[in-house]
């Protein structure tokens, strides 16, 4: 290789990077603010953006690489790529080149120790390589396997970027989602989507339009174009466009796309929507490609336009498009030294008429050498010299198929490097509502193909790109918006067919496809920056064998960094081409997915939501001191610091306990109690007004799905609870069977409108008396009776019936009077010893009973037969019932197990879920398990195997490590012939 | 009558008992500075110490308001018995205000009748004595059963935005429009009563929730909470 014949510039003293004053400039030069950055004061102007400020104050170096900690500097400007990635106060991975400064904001560096200039990791580059390949760390450090811990602990404290803040107990910042409908949503705020936006919202149609940009304008407001830009704007504001910027579309899910902006995720729902997304100007892929310096020609001219920024002093640009040549008489005029631009394409290009609106002819070419910049065709940047940022670039004619042509290398000393490898649509949200990702060999871009309905696209990212095309396009795409609304008339539909004409007479730009690499085996040519996936990887991966771009994607991460690929999918496909010896169309590309922008994940959560039922009553829980826990969709009373007392207030004098989260149902009509008949397997048709009935529901294989009572209130009238975590299935359930069989029967859900206490215990009937004047005496009001009384002045349904076990009354009322009801009862049984009970206390009253907890005891396999419920089961019945036929099968079946219960022989509780073991093998499960202080022994509940089933068998639980030993018994723990119940 | 048990203002001084029915989130109202008073048996929030200070919320920002003393009186039955039960003009999303009553189509076959609690006895007489002569038609009180806010003001549609899918454009969700949705991702039904007012109504078990939900996103866009007074003087001046 022949030694590059090095060209020196001479050198003058270094030019103060801020300019004099730019039309459109975005700063406030008569105000000034600070911020601090690494703890240094930064002075900056509002307007300026993070990166700005720091680039004025000197800096060139933003951020070190994820993998090999190389230094890298400004390259988009536009928040596209990762190489200014910064931490602002506790957000980690703010993007500098778009974060607007603010008044006494603490930036930090990322991913360097012990400094941004100076980092002790870049050890991983200069000697790391060998042991750096992708995958590295399930090869390098799998051996001695005891050593992977430690690996892992200091390749965890490596990687990643950025610091999260300590856990808070509360979020320090608000995020909010808002739900925004609209008849279009454009995303995008270049020509095209303002135009866009405009057109539709002046045909009448409601129209958001959101742009990632802090003002709307897209590549207008760069290339000297802001009052145009302005103009547009102000144009859709008149139309009564509602302009959300800056704020990032993120993806389509479904027709919604989230909207990230400041700290509130905008969920738009449009019925049309217009991607005018623009294009991403793409990278070139040589020897040190990244390096400070080393910059896209449009960040570059961000820079001078936006912050009035001068990007260098001495520029090499290195196109294969008219953008490059743009770029370079502007940064001439930006007072920047271009010395040389270097043009993939042949003599002859560029030199198309300039599309400026300047009355200037000529192209860009022309120009160019008008001021005495040399061009040189078929040429590109082989490599880029410099240890920390760029001195020179290598330059060298390459043959059309991207081959460096030997012996034609020149060096061109430069502390700027302006590089513009073509674009490529920014067509990720296309994709995602459903088109199809389509080579066009004449521009070597993927496009998307037919759009799905609904979906329209204008301007770069359907194509047009120069002149008024954006403008075109995008008025065009607008008009067919709205009209597909009904909106417009024939007049607008022929000014949009019009336009649509004059596109399609509209011809492409002259572009040269950039080659994949050149310069390999000079340095590390960097695909993808996000990653640190050098060409070398790509090909790496090919010859492991991961030779589809989804498996070399996985496997090298390339487009899975901040950069969503935006920078790095062209370039990967071009890679893995090279390597496979595919075409670009058969290599295609990866899945585009949201999100489309970077985000943080407090802003996808929202605000925190937290649907809690709670009972009217549930105050006087809390100042009681009880222990409140979930209980499916409900937060009740655990206990009140004393279960095992709870429990022996029940059954000594009388305890209170909150049930109103049971289901609870009205079924009225004059088929109810035939429509009850055919959903449970006993009988409720013949119940008697005013009597209760216990009812299993089965499902139609016969398994148990809920339970609870059934009150006869009327005729026609039925009262239903069901569990409390089954009460919305139970409804749902009773609703779709009624959908079903058209009965004449109603069904109204009242589990909210009622609170229901359960005033049970030896003391009931007296503390009763003095709430009602309902005659409460054995004889009035028996067991299994429902009444309705005023209690307390309230009007209530009384049910007689005992789930745990002892004399009790459940009170059902209006929820309004939950804490007046609960307050009246509280203090009628004070000189009674009453005492509130929670839940903890419930299970071990009803355990004591056998009651069964469905989901608990049961599951989705028991029917009631095994579950020793066989007498709730009426095949007598006349009429057909939800299960029948299962039961039947099931009755005439030896079952796999029965519930039983169990007292343990040893005092010992086991948990429940523990096995029962018979001959060394499971045979079945511990479902309820506790220590009754009334009964002084612990008990429990289990399924076992059918020959176990009898009163006295013995069985053994094998439990965390222990064998216990229990027996069994098929009746009640506590008052087996319901004496209590019914006394 | 059999489901005496669900309507509370068939409460009564009883045994020394004098029985106030309670929203949920009385408690809440208090802390905020409400003053309470009853109100044909309901415990409300009359004002939070200037009605004017409150209306001027409401014209500037917006109000937010509980209103769960509100009878709410559910109809069931076949569409063309229901529609002989109800008033002329209801159409599917669409409620209608007549009798001093809110007649709001769940669907079809279901009916919801708000109105205010002095009114409940002789609606619900009425109802009655309506489904009484219509066979497959029912009658059932969940006025506890649904709690029910009013957020009112211009920003009334921000904060719903900030809990609700719902559409509230003009164009999508008039004035009486009616809807089924879900709000702060429990069931609910709101209810435009008219302009930038709105009725939401659901659970009553998630009234707690749904306030702190409802107030939170309220404050962060500069509502204020309201009584019922400031209420009164607003659907007043929308009559006038």
């Amino acid at each position: 290789m022949t030694r590059p014949r090095l060209e020196r510039l001479q050198r003058t003293e270094p030019a103060p990077a801020r300019l004099g004053p730019q039309p459109g400039e975005r700063i406030d030069r008569a105000t000034e603010l600070t911020f601090t950055f690494d703890g240094k004061l930064v002075r900056a102007h509002p307007g300026d953006t993070i990166a700005s400020a720091l680039f004025a104050a000197g800096r060139r170096t933003f951020s070190r690489s994820f993998k090999y900690h190389r230094p890298r500097g400004l390259l988009c400007c536009a928040g596209q790529c990762p190489n200014c990635l910064v931490q602002v106060g506790d957000a980690a991975g703010v993007r500098a080149c778009t974060e607007p400064v603010r008044e006494g904001m603490e930036v930090h560096h990322l991913n360097a120790t012990p400094s941004l200039d100076l980092d002790v990791m870049r050890a991983t580059d200069l000697a790391g390589g060998p042991f750096t390949p992708p995958g590295f760390y399930y090869k390098t450090f799998i051996r001695p396997r005891k050593a992977w811990p430690l690996y892992e602990k200091v390749l965890r404290s490596v990687a990643g970027l950025g610091r999260i803040g300590a856990p808070k107990p509360h979020r320090e910042s608000r995020t909010d989602y808002r739900r925004r409908h609209a008849d279009v949503l454009v995303v995008g705020g270049g020509p095209a989507g303002l135009v866009s936006a405009a057109r539709a919202a002046e045909l009448g149609a409601d129209v958001v339009l959101v742009d990632e940009g802090v003002e709307p304008g897209g590549h207008l407001l760069a290339e000297g174009r802001h009052e145009l830009a302005c103009a547009l704007a102000q144009r859709a504001r008149d139309a009564g466009v509602d302009l959300l910027a800056p704020a990032a579309a993120l993806g389509n899910f479904d027709g919604i796309v989230p909207v990230w902006a400041g700290d509130t995720l905008h969920q738009i729902r449009a019925r049309r929507q217009v991607a005018a997304t623009g294009a991403i100007e793409q990278p070139l892929i040589f020897a040190g490609n990244d390096l400070p310096g080393v910059m896209l020609s449009g960040g570059a001219r961000r820079l001078a336009a936006l912050y009035a920024l001068r990007p260098g002093e001495v520029a090499v640009v290195a196109t294969c498009d008219d953008r490059g040549l743009e770029a370079a008489l502007a940064l001439r005029e930006a007072g920047v030294r271009v010395a040389a631009v270097a043009d993939l394409r042949p003599a002859g290009a560029g030199t198309a008429a300039l599309s400026r609106g300047d009355g200037s002819s000529g192209g860009h070419a022309d120009a160019l050498r008008a001021v005495g910049v040399e061009l040189l065709h078929e040429t590109t940047v082989v490599k880029a010299e410099g240890r920390s940022s760029v001195r020179a670039a290598v330059l060298a004619s390459v043959d059309p198929s991207g081959r460096e042509r030997p012996g034609t290398r020149r060096l061109v000393e430069c502390d700027l490097l302006v590089v513009s490898g073509g674009e490529v649509p920014a067509g990720s949200l296309l994709l995602q509502a459903g088109a199809r990702a389509v080579y066009d060999p004449d521009t070597g871009r993927f496009n998307a193909g037919e759009l799905p309905e609904g979906v329209h696209a204008a301007g770069a990212v359907a194509g047009a790109r120069d002149g008024v095309e954006p403008e075109l396009s995008g008025s065009a795409a607008g008009a067919d918006a709205a009209h597909a609304l009904g909106l417009g008339d024939e007049r607008s539909r022929g000014q949009a067919n019009e336009e649509r004409a004059r596109l399609a007479r509209s011809t492409a730009p002259e572009a040269a496809p950039a080659p994949a690499v050149v310069g390999e085996g000079e340095g590390k040519c960097f695909v993808c920056l996000c990653e640190d996936v050098t060409a070398k990887d790509i090909a790496y991966s090919v010859g492991e064998g991961f030779d589809s771009i989804e498996l070399a994607k996985r496997y090298t991460t390339v487009t899975m960094g901040p950069c969503q690929g935006r920078m790095c999918q062209l370039a990967s496909i071009r890679l893995m081409a090279r390597s496979t010896g595919l075409s670009l169309d058969q290599v295609g590309t990866t899945t585009a997915r949201p999100p489309w922008s970077s985000v943080p994940m407090g802003v996808l959560a929202g605000r925190p939501f937290e649907p809690a039922k709670r009972s009217s009553i549930h105050a006087r829980h809390r100042a009681l001191g009880a222990t409140v826990m979930w209980a499916g969709d409900w937060r009740r009373a655990y206990d009140y610091g004393d279960p095992e007392g709870e429990v022996l207030a029940v059954h000594e004098r009388a305890g209170l306990i909150d049930v109103s989260t049971l289901g609870k149902m009205i079924l009225q009509g004059p088929e109810a109690g035939a429509f009850l008949d055919r959903l449970y397997p006993n009988r409720h048709a013949n119940l008697k007004v005013g009597r209760i009935r216990y009812g299993v529901l089965g499902s139609d294989s016969g398994r148990i799905m809920d339970d609870g009572t059934i009150c006869r209130l009327a005729q026609d009238a039925f009262y239903v609870t069901t569990t409390s975590s089954g009460a919305e299935a139970v409804e749902g359930w009773f609703q779709w069977w009624q959908t079903e069989w058209r009965m004449d029967v109603r069904i109204t859900d009242v589990t909210p409108a009622l609170a229901a206490v359960n005033l049970a215990g030896p003391r009931a009937r007296e503390i009763m008396a003095a709430l009602t004047d309902l005659d409460c005496s054995n004889e009035a009001f028996a067991y299994l009776d429902g009444k309705r009384a005023h209690v307390a002045g309230v009007p209530a349904l009384l049910l007689r019936i005992g789930f745990v076990g002892e004399l009790g009354y459940e009170i059902h009322f209006p929820a309004a009077f939950g804490e007046h009801v609960w307050d009246a009862v509280m203090e009628a049984g004070a000189p009674d010893g009453l005492r509130p009970f929670g839940l903890e206390p419930q299970r071990v009253l009803r355990l004591q009973k056998m009651h069964i907890l469905v989901g608990q005891d049961t599951d989705s396999e028991s029917n009631p037969f095994d579950a020793a419920m066989p007498w709730i089961v009426k095949l007598d019945k006349e009429d057909d019932f939800i299960g029948r036929w299962a039961l039947e099968q099931a009755q005439g079946r030896e079952p796999v197990g029965k519930l039983v219960g169990f007292t343990m022989n040893d005092g010992a509780s086991p948990n429940e879920g523990a096995a029962i073991v018979v001959d060394e093998g499971p045979a079945g499960r511990v479902t309820s398990s506790r220590f009754s202080r009334k009964l002084g022994r612990a008990i429990g509940m289990a399924w076992v195997p059918p020959s176990l089933a009898r009163d006295g068998a013995a069985i053994e639980i094998a439990d965390e490590g222990r064998r216990l030993r229990a027996e069994v018994t098929t009746t009640p723990f506590y008052d087996p012939d319901q004496e209590r119940l019914r006394s | 009558m059999t489901l005496e048990f669900l309507s509370p203002d068939r409460a009564r001084v009883q045994m020394g008992f004098e029985p106030v029915a309670r929203s949920a989130v009385e408690r809440a109202l208090r802390e905020a500075g409400a003053r309470l008073e009853v109100r044909d048996g309901w415990s409300v929030a009359a004002d939070f110490g200037s009605i004017d200070a409150e209306l001027r919320a409401c014209k500037e920002a917006a109000g937010i308001a509980e209103c769960s003393y509100l009878s709410k009186l559910e109809l069931q039955g076949p569409g063309d018995a229901l529609a002989q039960v109800m008033p002329a003009g209801i159409e599917p999303g669409r409620s209608l205000r007549s009798g001093g009553a809110w007649w709001c189509p769940i669907h079809p076959e279901r009916l919801l009748v708000l109105c205010p609690a002095s009114a409940t006895d002789t609606m619900r007489e009425r109802l009655e004595r309506d489904v009484a002569d219509r066979a497959g038609t029912s009658l059932v009180e969940v006025t506890t059963g649904l709690a029910a806010f009013t957020v009112t003001g211009p920003a009334s549609r921000e904060i719903l935005a900030r809990l609700s899918a719902l559409d509230t454009r003009p164009a999508s969700f008039p004035e009486r429009g009616f809807a089924p949705v879900s709000v702060a991702r429990i069931p609910a039904m709101v209810l435009r009563e008219g302009g930038d007012r709105f009725l939401v109504l659901f659970g009553s078990a998630y009234a707690d929730y749904v306030w702190t939900a409802l107030t939170d996103a309220g404050r962060a866009l500069g509502a204020s909470l309201v009584g019922a007074d400031a209420l009164e003087r607003l659907a007043e001046a929308d009559d006038a």
